[in-house]
Parts: structure tokens; C-alpha cells; sequence
């Protein structure tokens, strides 16, 4: 078997068995639920960021697009939850294009603005429109929507493995694209698109499509973290759920498959025991990030990669 | 005499202004087929724009471009780049993060995993880079790395390769050894080589063309070209 599949069965299979023998206590395993549904929306950014080289500071935009299209279905359609991921799925990939369209109409630091402000559209619409979306204050999905084939989604123990097989889908999908010509042809616009252009590639389809895929990923990841967490709330269209996965993959290793998942532990843990500390816990955040950054420059996975294991997708 | 046939590109009053300066202005050029030809001038002549205006890099202000025949005028780089213009940067341009093998690799489009290994090989055994084919190219030295972009521009094979610079920074011997790759590929490429070393165009260009000004001052083979008066007085001035 590939030593790339083996890294990653081997890594799924940890937190599978975490699980399994009991190691997880509820506080932990309730964590590592969320961060792997978070994780999985760090997927979705790495894609664009990681591997293409674009730098979105607008990806809240999907995630919440996913979150309340899937919410929203349930809360006032009845949806089922199999019928609002298909929705979320649908309305992600369809608003990924149409921002991909236009943003793509930029460049650098233009097209981090242009995707900051499309975000910015969408949290704003979100309060305006508060009596569909009740507004910053959100809404919960009741329990009794939370069934999917009789599984009762609220349940922690059935709530982490749900969350555990959307994060394999989603690293499966991440690793499939890292080993194809097209995830070549990604790392390649992202070196240097002038030589990607000149070699044949039309690189605007290349990103757009990027796009696509990380804001579906992204989308789907929303979706699923409103109905295993059953709360949609506008908090989640903020530009902090926009900076949040650049860190995890900046922090895990951008252009890694598992980077993001390293990232998303670190700093979920990282403010968590910090906070524990100190009421001032950022100062605490904010200087083990700077000691990261000085010391493993391309993200503690890219790192490691750079150093040692070199076929690390 | 250029025979319809024999044409692989031509050019209809080609021109390219930039806020009022015309860096190209109204050429009507022609390459054959298998041909070499140089394009030279002295720095700021327009050489880098009209290859850009060739293979599609920057947009013609008037003027047509043929390439076998077909108006390619109004499509994009990587249209043009798929009919068969291969293009290597002036400045070294390769993806410095991937392999020697990867970077070839990318400039196959549309081949099976096997074939690409085999056209990998056999084009880093032609340039010289075959015991580097796992190396970081960013790791490579200078002229290895041009040879590097040299190899990616054969892998592509392109019915017309455009080379700009492509000795700049190479050693006496790579420069030897460029030169016997450029004769051997010539056989099936086409080649229009923007070069400043005269020593390589005297050695390896079918025909010379001069530009000036954004404008083909001179055009013909190498003993006409060197006795041109006009060639003479925008390389020396007056």
C-alpha cells in the first residue's frame, strides 16, 4: 500500500480508536467532534490556499452558506437532514462559482479584499434578513430534526463519529485531488502561474474550479456543523471564521492533506489551556503562534514534510 | 523563397502601443518551418514584446498573428500554447519548489502517467539533466536551471519554440552544448531564438532578423546582416 493512504488510515484510525477504547473523556471528545467538523472546512481552504496559492479572506462566506442553507431548510422547510446537506451542497458549490466568477477578476491583495467584502455582504444580509435567519442571535435545530436513518445526531458518541467520516470524506477527496494531474496542476499555478499559462493550462479555469471545490468543501462542512452542533448563528459568518481556517493551515502546513486537522488541534487546545491560565489568554495565543511561525515557517506538518518526509502529500 | 506552405507564422502589421509608445510598430514578419531564426536588436528594441504578442502574453493593439496557417490573433495564451507555441522566459521561469522530473512533467498535457515518464527521460538525457531528474529545481544551479526550462519547452513539443535568452548565465560548455540541441532539435522545432550573444546566432541562425525602435530594420542571412550599414549604426549609433 502507498505510504501516503497508509499515513492517513493511520491517523483516522487513531482517533477512531480514541474513541472506541474509551480514552476520549466527554469534555475531549465533544472538542475533537468539533474540531474535526472545523478541520473538514480547513480542508476546503487548504485547497484554495494551500494548493493553489490563493489566499481567500472571505471563506466564512461558504461555511455559513453551507450552515444556514442547511439549517434554514430544516428550521422552516421540515428538510430532512440528508435533503438540507444536499441543498447545502448545491447552494455552496452554486455561490462558490458565481464569487469565483467575480473575484477571480482580481488579483493578490485585491482578491483578498474583494472575498473579505463578499463575506461581509453575506454576515450583513444575514442580520438584515433577521426575521428568517433570526438575526445575531441565531437558532437551534431541535433535537427531534437531528435524525438521520434513525441516528440521533445529538448524541455525543454518534455526534464524533459523524464528525470523524466527514473528515475522512474530506481528506479523501483532499488527498485524490494532492496525487492528480489536476492537484499538479494546482501546485504549479500556485509556484508560478505566469509558467502554468505558458505551458498550456487555462489557470483561470484551474482557479475557478479551485474555488468551487474548496467553497463546496467549506459549505458542506457548514452544513454539517449546524446539524451535529444544532445551532446556526450569524457569529459564523464573521471575518474571524474567515481567519480561523488560514491559521489551522497555516499552523498545520499549507498544502498538506492533514494539515489542517494539526492546525485546528493546536489552536483549539492552544486557547484552551490558555484561557484556563489567564483572562489575557491571547498574549499567551498570539506568542506561541509567533514561536511557530519563526520556527516552522511552512506550518508544523509542511515542516516536517520539508525536513524529513518528503512524500508527504 | 517562402512558399505559402512553408510558412509556420506571419504577422500583418503587428503593433503594440503602450500609452502612446510604440514599443511594436506595424511588422509583417514571417519564420518557415524548421527554420532558426534570431531575433536581435539592441535592449529596449521590442524583441520580448513581439514574442509576447506571438504566443498571446500581452494583447496586440492592431495587427494579426498566423501561426499554420489559422487567424490566432484574437485567442488566449493557452489556446496558442496548445496548437504548438512553446515560450521560455527570459528571466528563469520554473517551479522552483517541484522536482526536475515534476517540472517536465507538467508540460505534458494529456499523457498517460507511463508515456510521461519515458518523454521525461528522454528530454533530460537531450539537455543534459537526466542524474538530476529527482532534484529540487530551486536546488539546481543557474544554467542548470535554464537548461531545466529549456527541457520543459521541448517536452511540449512545440512546432515553434520561442527562446528568449536562453544563454544568459550558461557557462562556456552549456553554451557549446545549447548550441549542438538547438541544431539537433531544429530537425522537427522550429526555433526563434532572442539572443546578445552574436556568437550563437552566427553559429546556429538560419536567418537573422534586427529589430530597432519596435521596428525590423533588417532582415536576412548572417553575412548580409553583419555588413548592414543600418544594423551597424543601431548597434554602434552614429
Amino acid at each position: 500500500m502507498r505510504k501516503d493512504l497508509i499515513l492517513h488510515l493511520s491517523a483516522l484510525s487513531v482517533l477512531l480508536l480514541l474513541e472506541l477504547l474509551g480514552i476520549f473523556s466527554d469534555y475531549h471528545q465533544g472538542n475533537f467532534a468539533r474540531i474535526l467538523v472545523l478541520a473538514a472546512y480547513g480542508v476546503g481552504y487548504n485547497i484554495l490556499f494551500g494548493y493553489t496559492g490563493l489566499l481567500s479572506l472571505g471563506h466564512a462566506l461558504f461555511f455559513s452558506a453551507g450552515l444556514y442553507a442547511s439549517g434554514l431548510s430544516v428550521y422552516h422547510l421540515d428538510y430532512d437532514i440528508g435533503q438540507s446537506i444536499i441543498l447545502a451542497i448545491g447552494i455552496s458549490a452554486f455561490i462558490s462559482s458565481l464569487i469565483g466568477f467575480l473575484a477571480l477578476r482580481t488579483i493578490g491583495v485585491s482578491f483578498m479584499i474583494v472575498t473579505l467584502m463578499f463575506s461581509q455582504i453575506a454576515y450583513l444580509s444575514i442580520l438584515y434578513f433577521g426575521s428568517i435567519t433570526r438575526g445575531d442571535e441565531g437558532f437551534v435545530i431541535q433535537q427531534s430534526s437531528r435524525i438521520f436513518f434513525s441516528l440521533d445526531l445529538s448524541n455525543p458518541t454518534i455526534r464524533y463519529y459523524s464528525a470523524l467520516l466527514i473528515f475522512s470524506l474530506c481528506i479523501f477527496i483532499n488527498l485524490w485531488i494532492a496525487k492528480s494531474s489536476f492537484g499538479r496542476v494546482l501546485v504549479a499555478i500556485r509556484e508560478n502561474s505566469d509558467r502554468a499559462l505558458m505551458l498550456g493550462y487555462n489557470v483561470q479555469s484551474y482557479k475557478l474550479l479551485s474555488i468551487i471545490i474548496s467553497g463546496t468543501i467549506s459549505g458542506f462542512a457548514g452544513a454539517c456543523y449546524g446539524i451535529l452542533f444544532g445551532y446556526v448563528g450569524a457569529s459564523f459568518a464573521t471575518v474571524s471564521y474567515s481567519i480561523f481556517p488560514l491559521l489551522w493551515v497555516l499552523i498545520g502546513g499549507a498544502g498538506t492533506v492533514l494539515g489542517p486537522l494539526v492546525g485546528a488541534i493546536f489552536m483549539f487546545y492552544l486557547i484552551d489551556y490558555a484561557s484556563d491560565i489567564t483572562d489575557a489568554y491571547m498574549i499567551i495565543v498570539g506568542v506561541s503562534l509567533l514561536i511557530v511561525t519563526l520556527f516552522a515557517r511552512r506550518g508544523l506538518l509542511g515542516e516536517l514534510r520539508y525536513r524529513f518526509f518528503k512524500w508527504i502529500p | 523563397m517562402d512558399s505559402l506552405n512553408n510558412i509556420l507564422l506571419y504577422t500583418e502589421n503587428l503593433t503594440k502601443n503602450f500609452q502612446g509608445i510604440k514599443a511594436v510598430n506595424d511588422i509583417n514578419f514571417k519564420i518557415n518551418h524548421n527554420e532558426i531564426r534570431a531575433l536581435i536588436g539592441p535592449n529596449g528594441a521590442g524583441k520580448t514584446t513581439f514574442v509576447s504578442l506571438l504566443c498571446g502574453r500581452i494583447k496586440a493593439s492592431k495587427g494579426k498573428v498566423f501561426f499554420n496557417g489559422v487567424n490566432i490573433s484574437h485567442l488566449p495564451v493557452y489556446t496558442r500554447i496548445s496548437m504548438g507555441i512553446g515560450y521560455t522566459f527570459q528571466i528563469t521561469s520554473i517551479f522552483f519548489n517541484l522536482t526536475v522530473s515534476e517540472n517536465v512533467a507538467l508540460a505534458l498535457k494529456n499523457k498517460r502517467q507511463e508515456e510521461k515518464k519515458s518523454i521525461v527521460s528522454e528530454v533530460l538525457n537531450k539537455v543534459g539533466l537526466i542524474d538530476r531528474i529527482n532534484q529540487r529545481s530551486g536546488d539546481l544551479s543557474y544554467g542548470h536551471q535554464r537548461l531545466l526550462e529549456l527541457a520543459m519547452g521541448i517536452a511540449q513539443r512545440p512546432k515553434l519554440l520561442i527562446l528568449d535568452e536562453p544563454t544568459q548565465g550558461l557557462s562556456d560548455l552549456e553554451i557549446e552544448n545549447f548550441k549542438k540541441l538547438i541544431k539537433k532539435i531544429s530537425a522537427t522545432v522550429t526555433v526563434l531564438l532572442i539572443e546578445h550573444n552574436m556568437d550563437v546566432v552566427m553559429s546556429i541562425a538560419d536567418k537573422i532578423t534586427v529589430l530597432h525602435f519596435g521596428e525590423i530594420i533588417a532582415e536576412g542571412d548572417k553575412k548580409s546582416i553583419q555588413r548592414n550599414p543600418v544594423v551597424q549604426k543601431a548597434y554602434l549609433g552614429d
